[in-house]
């Protein structure tokens, strides 16, 4: 059994490991706040109430967005899942992209199987000009929605979303953005007809079973879910208003204590500087990967990307190199990634790839001795 | 002079305290149940034409006691 502590590349997956001050984030909120937000008037219940709302308020600040209108979820899937089937109607047309993650493209595909939507994929281009444009030629009359990731998992990258919104502000559309793979490493603002996405377990650096969506005032969204909210508790119906509109049940106290003190951590450090790090090891191991004769990479020369990058052997199928990188100590996920769409889009479907996606805590040693096993 | 009102979330009353803490404006707030349910209500040591329009101007749905 292996005894020294693994080298982490899959911060795509979740982020590890997570700064000081998250752990002691966790520690505090179930030692000191441990009651039920908004569900009694002790202290213990105001406790956790004014850490959850800190967390909004954090959030807002990072989004430029307001701290009622940030709803905590259990994931960035749930996210998805309460923008993408809250805000379509029967008869509704919806767009996506061809990198898309099944937290998108599965709730999207289940409603057209349905019946009650029908659905458009755009082809994402190296050129963010062509990639407007194609999804602009998918616009119809019935168009309610743009959906789309702001950063593929896959290969890292970068859509125009900022265009794309404006595309849909021209239009009347909603943005849905699965911010996911963006949220603490690019900067982002939430814009007008703007619906952000995201995991608290990644670029956040918050724990696994937590997530948001935030919302642009002026959006109203169905919920999925109806229950307790600690409010207008004589009603037998689900209030209106929000966050308590989306937000049934009790909501994760510890995790929303640990997404805080991670969006705090990623304020103070800085998204650059966070950014270029990260992006410094990458291009230190593509330039490793340029002096391996069989390792292919998915990236465009003309392509904008986050750091995250795609690429496999051919001597061997990814999931054995991820074997071979696990047995020499590194984390890294082969496979699909959860994206099949993004997978079919790069010639990839088939077997996948190797996804490395290092983080801040991550060294440019740890690259050079993880470009020395792949040799 | 004391002002109380009541507000219908969670949310909004930390929203609330967090106003008023801000103005240094002095505050006691209270869960209780209501007719309308479970509410939080608050009483601050300032006259209404103090607290009411600050509630107002960060869209605080208050209810008047």
């Amino acid at each position: 059994m292996r005894t020294t502590a693994p080298i982490y590349f899959d911060n795509a997956a979740t982020s590890f490991p997570k700064p000081p001050p998250v752990h002691t984030a966790v520690a505090s909120a179930m030692r000191t706040a441990g009651g039920n937000p908004g569900r009694g008037g002790h202290i213990l219940s105001q406790r956790a109430g004014a850490v959850v709302y800190h967390a909004r308020e954090t959030a807002a600040a990072c989004f430029q967005g307001a701290p009622e209108r940030v709803v905590f979820t259990l994931n960035c899937t749930h996210a998805l899942n309460l923008a993408i089937q809250g805000s379509l109607r029967p008869g509704d047309h919806v767009i996506c992209s061809d990198l898309e993650h099944n937290s998108v493209i599965r709730p999207i595909v289940a409603l057209a199987k349905s019946g009650h939507i029908v659905y458009s994929i755009a082809h994402v281009e190296p050129d963010d000009a062509q990639t407007v444009a194609n999804f602009r030629a998918l616009i119809r009359p019935n168009t309610k929605a743009i959906v789309c990731t702001m950063v593929s998992n896959v290969t890292g990258q970068i859509l125009p979303w900022r265009a794309l919104i404006s595309l849909c502000q021209a239009h009347g559309i909603r943005f849905i953005a699965d911010g996911a793979q963006a949220c603490g490493i690019l900067p982002i603002t939430l814009e007008p007809n703007m619906l952000l996405c995201t995991a608290g377990h990644k670029g956040l650096y918050g724990t696994m079973g937590t997530g948001m969506l935030l919302s642009a005032e002026g959006i109203a969204l169905t919920p999925l879910m109806q229950g307790g909210t600690g409010s207008l508790s004589h009603s037998l119906q689900q209030p209106e208003f929000l966050p308590d509109a989306l937000e049934a049940g009790t909501v994760n106290v510890p995790g929303i204590a640990a997404l805080d003190a991670g969006m705090q951590w990623v304020q103070e450090k800085g998204i650059d500087t966070l950014y270029r790090h990260e992006t410094a090891l990458c291009e230190r191991l593509l330039a490793g990967l340029a002096a391996i004769p069989d390792a292919v990479v998915y990236r465009h020369p003309q392509g904008n990307y986050a750091p995250v990058v795609s690429f496999t052997l051919k001597r061997e199928l990814p999931s054995d190199t991820a074997e071979r990188l696990f047995a020499a100590g590194f984390c890294v996920r082969a496979g699909l990634h959860c994206a099949p769409l993004a997978h079919r889009a790069i010639g990839t479907a088939e077997h996948g790839t190797i996804r490395f996606s290092p983080s801040p805590m991550n060294t440019p040693a740890e690259v050079q001795r993880f470009l020395q096993v792949l040799r | 002079m004391e002002t109380r009102f009541l507000l219908p979330t969670e949310t909004y009353a930390e929203k609330a305290k967090r106003l008023l803490e801000s103005h240094r404006l002095p505050f006691h707030v209270k869960r209780m149940t209501t007719s309308e349910g479970c509410t939080f209500a608050f009483r601050v040591n300032a006259p209404p034409e103090t607290v009411f329009p600050l509630l107002q101007q960060y869209g605080l749905p208050f209810q008047r006691r």
